[in-house]
């Protein structure tokens, strides 16, 4: 059933949308026609075709959710993305893709999720031994591989996690997309719909943050 | 003891490669969709009783924002008028001042 939503094509005028946070110098991919295709079905009064819409982006969503929310909050994030995309649908330029339109969605429920959590003071947890021993290991690391092997450990995902637990909201999501997934300045700050402003002192606070917490550590902090 | 500002950087970039390391996390694609599709419904069910409600809403602020506008257009109007009723009684309307210059004869006429 949600397959017929696919089958016709219809010449569509997308430029008649703006999406705000739109810039039209970023050059990224267009809206394949079949989301295009789908978006017009349910613009048209045939909301069905949003499940397929949902099946077609469902993983790259759940990439996006699963490295910023903890493994037990990333199906119900995953769902708000999807709920706030339905409603947000009639702002949707075509000038981006659909996938990229989506991305910014996923990234500022996250980076809400956040600050709900962050509201209600979380507590963060004191490094273990085995943490510390990680560190040890991974600064003395003999080769790449011996080095990349140490970054997949799960004392490695959980430093990761301790350190940004002590981020801000703010920060922690600039850190990720900044430093962590290496998106420039100007493309976090349109994911994210603020100033490059904003995000290029963000990003650099965030940074000295990190280090700072990384270096409390290693004194035998928290 | 602290760590040097390369070892710092060695483990900020441990700490990317761990980020980068692939997240399992299984995914049941038509059941995301139905979970989606049952709140969307929901939210249209909901939204088409409080829709009245809406409505009301809108047209009440609709109707602040414009007795608002009256209201600072009105005291913007008695400011103005007050400050010129200040200026002509206390004498410092030009108006005035020509008005007397014209009065007083000039070079004794």
């Amino acid at each position: 059933m949600m397959g017929d939503c696919l089958t016709a094509t219809t010449a569509l005028p997308w430029s008649e949308l703006r999406l705000p946070m739109a810039d039209a110098s970023l050059t990224v991919a267009q809206t394949s026609p079949e989301d295009r295709e789908l978006l017009r079905r349910i613009q048209a009064g045939n909301t069905d075709c949003f499940a397929e819409l949902i099946s077609r982006h469902q993983p790259h969503v759940v990439r996006i959710v699963s490295r910023r929310v903890p493994a037990d909050d990333i199906d119900a994030t995953v769902h708000d993305v999807f709920v706030r995309a339905y409603f947000g649908l009639g702002g949707f330029s075509g000038s981006v893709s659909f996938d990229h339109w989506l991305a910014g969605i996923a990234v500022r429920t996250c980076y809400d999720f956040w600050r709900s959590r962050h509201r209600a003071e979380w507590p963060v947890s004191a490094l273990t031994d085995a943490h510390h021993r990680w560190i040890e290991q991974t600064l003395t690391a003999a080769s790449d591989e011996e080095f990349k092997d140490h970054a997949r450990k799960k004392e490695a995902t959980e430093v990761l996690e301790w350190a940004m637990r002590q981020l801000s909201p703010e920060h922690r999501t600039v850190l990720t997309l900044v430093h962590l997934e290496g998106r420039s300045i100007r493309e976090a700050a349109e994911l994210l719909g603020w100033s490059t402003v904003n995000v290029k002192v963000r990003a650099f606070r965030a940074r000295r943050a990190l280090r700072g917490i990384l270096l409390d550590s290693s004194r035998g902090g928290t | 003891m602290g760590y040097s500002d390369d070892e710092l950087k060695k483990l900020e970039r441990a700490l990317t490669e761990t980020f980068h390391v692939p997240v399992d996390h299984p995914a049941d694609q038509g059941e995301m969709a139905r979970r989606v599709m049952r709140t969307l419904r929901r939210s249209a069910d909901a939204g088409e009783l409080g829709q009245a409600a809406g409505i009301a809403s809108g047209l009440l602020d609709q109707f602040v924002w414009r007795v608002a506008t009256i209201a600072a257009a009105v005291v913007l109007a008695v400011s103005v008028l007050t400050v010129q009723v200040l200026r002509t009684s206390t004498g410092e309307s030009t108006l005035l001042l020509a008005e007397e210059f014209e009065a007083t004869p000039l070079f004794g006429d």
